[in-house]
């Protein structure tokens, strides 16, 4: 029972967070692009970029209980778009 | 379908405009899968007419080279027409084989090309570049790798040799650009040497005293080939930024309206988008063309 209670609370905390988080991580990855100049690298930093966009999007969705079929297909049609205009560009 | 309901959240319904909902997004995922795969039919059944128009020039690459051995305070390298002949020799190889590397498909080393021109080296290096805009692109790019920039910056080079030759690789109209270095001074103290990519290699006694190549000795650089009419990377750099900036735009404008309405919509969250697509537009407009080797 305390850790259900304690195990929902960390959730909560995370839930509530979670926007920053993400923001953060982008951040970093623009970070990582400026510094960065092959344009291989850059290709992997975005690449792993939409991978945490997708998770993040799950949990968010999943935390918030607003997951949709409709919503997520949105955020994988939205990492995949800028995945093939990144990958024509620099690979 | 009304023409506002493309760009603005439905009146009655609420629901996103068609430019940003699933189904738009489907259709920006499916064009774009188009246009890579016409790029590659252009390139197979008419070679040349895609590519990138540079303005390279081979003295002015000399040039930013030595600009950047003085900063070190290193002795300048000198324009050497035996390189230079090896390093067209090369650039041509390159063309008619077809091939993007250091190493020819049919074995043949870049030693090969200094070897055969005629230059006896003591130490020797190579750089490769392809599709830059311009000379000061292609110095940058150099200088922003560690281990070609080993090769600009080495204290033993004396000589320099740059061919800088047009024509179609894997379809695509394609300026290349070869820089070898080499010294001959110290000539047989030690093993020759070759440092290509950060990699040294000594140059096995039978292979250094190999006949010139009747690939140097007669090569044919290809005739001059037409502007090309399409440059793939900026036109995919130009339309993926525009479809880029039109989702913000769009979802900006969505996320007013709907503050405006009072209205709540379960749908994606706007900050994840903002930030991702962000992340991507800004990653698009920091590239330049080209690559090294």
């Amino acid at each position: 029972m305390t850790i259900s209670i304690k195990y929902k609370t960390i959730l909560k905390k995370i839930h509530r967070h979670s926007v920053v988080l993400f923001l953060m991580i982008t951040a970093l990855a623009i970070g990582g692009v400026f510094i960065f100049d092959s344009s291989r690298l850059q290709f992997q930093i975005l690449t792993v970029l939409a991978i945490t966009y997708l998770s993040w999007a799950l949990l968010h969705h999943s935390l918030d209980k607003s997951l949709t079929l409709e919503i997520m297909i949105e955020y994988v049609l939205t990492a995949l778009l800028t995945i093939i205009i990144l990958y024509g560009t620099l690979l | 379908m009304a023409l506002s309901h493309w760009f603005l959240p439905n009146k009655h319904t609420h629901q996103k405009a068609t430019l940003i909902s699933w189904e738009g997004l489907l259709i920006y995922v499916l064009l774009f899968i188009l246009l890579q795969v016409s790029f590659s039919v252009i390139n197979f059944l008419k070679p040349g007419v895609l590519g990138v128009t540079s303005t390279i020039d081979y003295k002015k690459i000399v040039e930013l080279t030595n600009i950047e051995r003085q900063k070190l305070g290193l002795q300048p390298v000198v324009e050497n027409s035996t390189l230079n002949k090896a390093a067209a020799a090369k650039a041509a190889n390159m063309l008619e084989e077809n091939y993007w590397a250091h190493f020819a498909p049919s074995g043949k080393t870049p030693w090969d090309f200094i070897l055969g021109s005629g230059y006896r080296f003591q130490f020797a290096g190579e750089n490769l570049a392809k599709n830059f805009y311009s000379s000061e692109d292609v110095v940058t790019a150099w200088m922003n790798s560690p281990t070609h920039k080993e090769n600009i910056i080495n204290s033993k080079y004396q000589d320099i040799g740059i061919a800088v030759v047009e024509g179609a690789l894997n379809g695509q109209k394609t300026t290349l650009v070869v820089q070898m270095f080499g010294s001959t001074s110290g000539f047989l103290a030690q093993s020759p040497e070759v440092n290509i990519n950060g990699q040294k290699t000594i140059i096995p006694k039978n292979e250094y005293e190999k006949e010139t190549l009747p690939q140097v000795a007669g090569f044919k650089l290809p005739s001059a080939t037409p502007k090309p009419l399409i440059d793939p990377y900026l036109a995919t750099k130009v339309v993926g930024f525009s479809v880029m900036m039109l989702m913000v735009t769009l979802l900006v404008v969505d996320f007013i309206i709907l503050r405006r309405r009072g209205v709540f919509r379960l749908s994606s969250h706007y900050v994840a988008h903002f930030g991702f697509l962000t992340a991507s537009a800004i990653t698009l407009l920091l590239r330049t063309p080209g690559s090294i080797l």
